[in-house]
């Protein structure tokens, strides 16, 4: 019964029950009417039957097709869509997580404008999208223009150029962190036997960042030129071999030929970064915890914190809307950029 | 008579050797880390807070490992964590297949605006659902428990767009063959689908296996 309540639910137009009458009884009807779902392409399948009786066979395919997406529609709507819209309107409330929310319209948001802690933190976030994406996406097509060549070995250097990606952020954060050490650190080590300048790192609050992209960059070198390392391989060899007999170098057909053919490759390892990184939270919580003196406090540190640890989850969800804007307009931005950059 | 190698010869035999070069230092550069990681833990205290710093330790110190062993309840937490990325992956493997095979096979309403909603999603940061999460997991009652990290962790829109974009290139005559012979939906999904996509499963597999092994917020969220 309910099986077929859904299907009257989720058919197309009613002939269904007309269906259900007439055709199901002729076992050849059902086998010409299969074969027929299956060779057209049209949605519905309408066959006339005599005069004015229609059937619908597509009813069927509708049916199924919500019962395979059940799972992930419950799960969605359960764990993207209703949280999403809990937290705009947490987001317009005062909110300690305990008692019950306390509605203030955008007071947050105004809050937000004029909170220094917010804007700092923005400003970080900035300083690490552009410390960390293009410098390491130039890394990565360097890199990747290495691992394509035709040498022996070359399999052992992507595996060595892979293996940070592979590896927990947590894990290798407190390496690193180890490893920029002041006094007892690996870096500073080589730097003093080299007889260079050996920066504070983590410690100060100038060199706290850049330790921290550095660590970042080389954490997502590996997945980002093996991205770009695909795009190199899918350029056909024809383009150069063209340019070779033109008399192309080898720089010009970088600049020429791979440069603008892995544009694509090179959108997606943007974007990807871009996203990513506005979302950092792992090393910086590990390794910085935000400091010292707020340095390294990004927006998904500070979200985290008002969140778990004061307890302001109202102002914390207004944060995140606020990141979820800049993500959003960013995304947007960089498809309609890379789409015009159309070769 | 001499034998004198073509300019193009030196040039290319030149630019391999620089390759090589570059590509180890990168290498060593990338795995430097991993080095330092080992040569600590095999370091006592004395060592390891000297200046300035050694690479190799001169009295290796295999203690560390006895040490690690006992001090904290590491079976457990393995075990924490082979229970998490199990569950997870079998999950995801039933939805995401499910929903796959739904997106790239069959013809539904509403099914181009579904799509795009539901690849929309993607761009939504963790932290914007990460309260309303907390809350649905405390309002199941399922604080402190594994099933708070697994259940969240099974729905995966990039795993379903990836075993969507697979099943799209599974030749479509094998289904029409089955469907004539009779075969239901459910079969077609089972028997051709999903019997023709492993290396597509496995790739899903090995995605979530990184991605949930090394969670840190989402478990320190739900605590």
């Amino acid at each position: 019964m309910l099986k077929i309540a859904c299907r009257v639910l989720f058919s197309p137009n009613k002939s269904v029950r007309t269906w259900k009458h007439n055709a199901c009884s002729s076992a050849i009807m059902k086998r010409t009417a299969n074969i027929l779902a299956a060779r057209e392409s049209v949605h519905p399948v309408l066959i006339k039957m005599g005069r004015k009786r229609k059937i619908s066979l597509a009813s069927n395919e509708n049916f199924w097709a919500y019962v395979f997406l059940a799972p992930i529609i419950i799960g969605f709507l359960a764990f993207t869509i209703f949280p999403v819209i809990m937290s705009f309107y947490y987001g317009l409330t005062s909110y300690d997580g305990i008692t019950s929310p306390k509605f203030v319209g955008i007071g947050n948001y105004i809050e937000l404008a004029s909170d220094e802690n917010f804007l700092k933190s923005l400003w970080n976030t900035v300083y690490f999208t552009l410390g960390t994406v293009p410098v390491g996406a130039f890394l990565a097509l360097i890199v990747a223009v290495g691992l394509n060549a035709k040498i022996h070995f070359v399999n052992l250097y992507r595996t060595a150029f892979f293996i940070p990606v592979v590896v927990s952020t947590v894990a290798v954060s407190m390496v690193w962190q180890w490893m920029y050490n002041q006094d007892y650190g690996l870096i500073n080590l080589f730097l003093g036997k080299l007889g260079l300048y050996q920066p504070p790192w983590l410690a100060s609050t100038s060199w706290s960042m850049p330790s921290v992209i550095i660590m970042s960059i080389w954490k997502g070198l590996g997945f980002n030129a093996v991205i770009l390392l695909a795009g190199i391989q899918g350029i056909s060899p024809s383009l150069y071999e063209a340019a070779e007999i033109d008399g192309a170098s080898g720089i010009q057909k970088f600049w020429h030929i791979t440069v603008p053919m892995i544009h694509e490759c090179m959108a997606f390892v943007l974007i990807n970064g871009l996203i990513g990184s506005f979302q950092t939270f792992d090393q910086i919580y590990v390794m910085t915890n935000g400091g010292p003196a707020q340095s390294t406090q990004v927006i998904s540190w500070l979200i985290y914190m008002n969140a778990f640890r004061y307890f302001k989850q109202g102002y914390a969800s207004a944060m995140a809307y606020i990141l979820f804007l800049i993500i959003f307009i960013a995304s947007i931005l960089q498809l309609h950029l890379s789409e015009k950059k159309n070769y | 008579m001499q034998v004198r190698l073509a300019p193009g010869v030196i040039k290319k035999v030149s630019v391999k050797i620089i390759t090589h070069l570059l590509l180890i230092i990168g290498s060593i550069l990338m795995l430097i880390p991993f080095l330092w990681m080992i040569s600590s833990s095999l370091k006592n205290h004395a060592e390891l807070f000297a200046v300035p710093p050694t690479f190799f330790p001169k009295h290796v110190a295999w203690e560390n490992y006895v040490y690690m062993f006992s001090s904290a309840p590491w079976g457990l937490y393995f075990f924490n964590t082979v229970v998490i990325t199990v569950f997870t992956i079998l999950g995801q493997i039933f939805t995401c297949s499910m929903g796959a095979y739904a997106f790239a096979r069959l013809r539904f309403r509403f099914k181009n605006v579904l799509f795009i909603i539901y690849l929309g999603t993607m761009m939504i940061p963790f932290q914007v659902v990460m309260i309303p999460q907390f809350k649905i997991i405390k309002a199941m009652n399922l604080i402190d428990t594994l099933s708070s990290l697994i259940l969240p962790g099974i729905f995966n829109t990039f795993g379903t767009f990836l075993l969507r974009q697979f099943f799209l290139t599974i030749p479509k005559e094998l289904e029409e063959a089955a469907r004539i012979d009779g075969c239901s939906y459910p079969r077609v999904y089972w028997e051709i689908i999903m019997k023709n996509s492993k290396p597509a499963l496995m790739t899903l597999v090995i995605f979530t296996f990184m991605g949930v092994r090394a969670t840190l917020k989402c478990p320190e969220t739900a605590k």
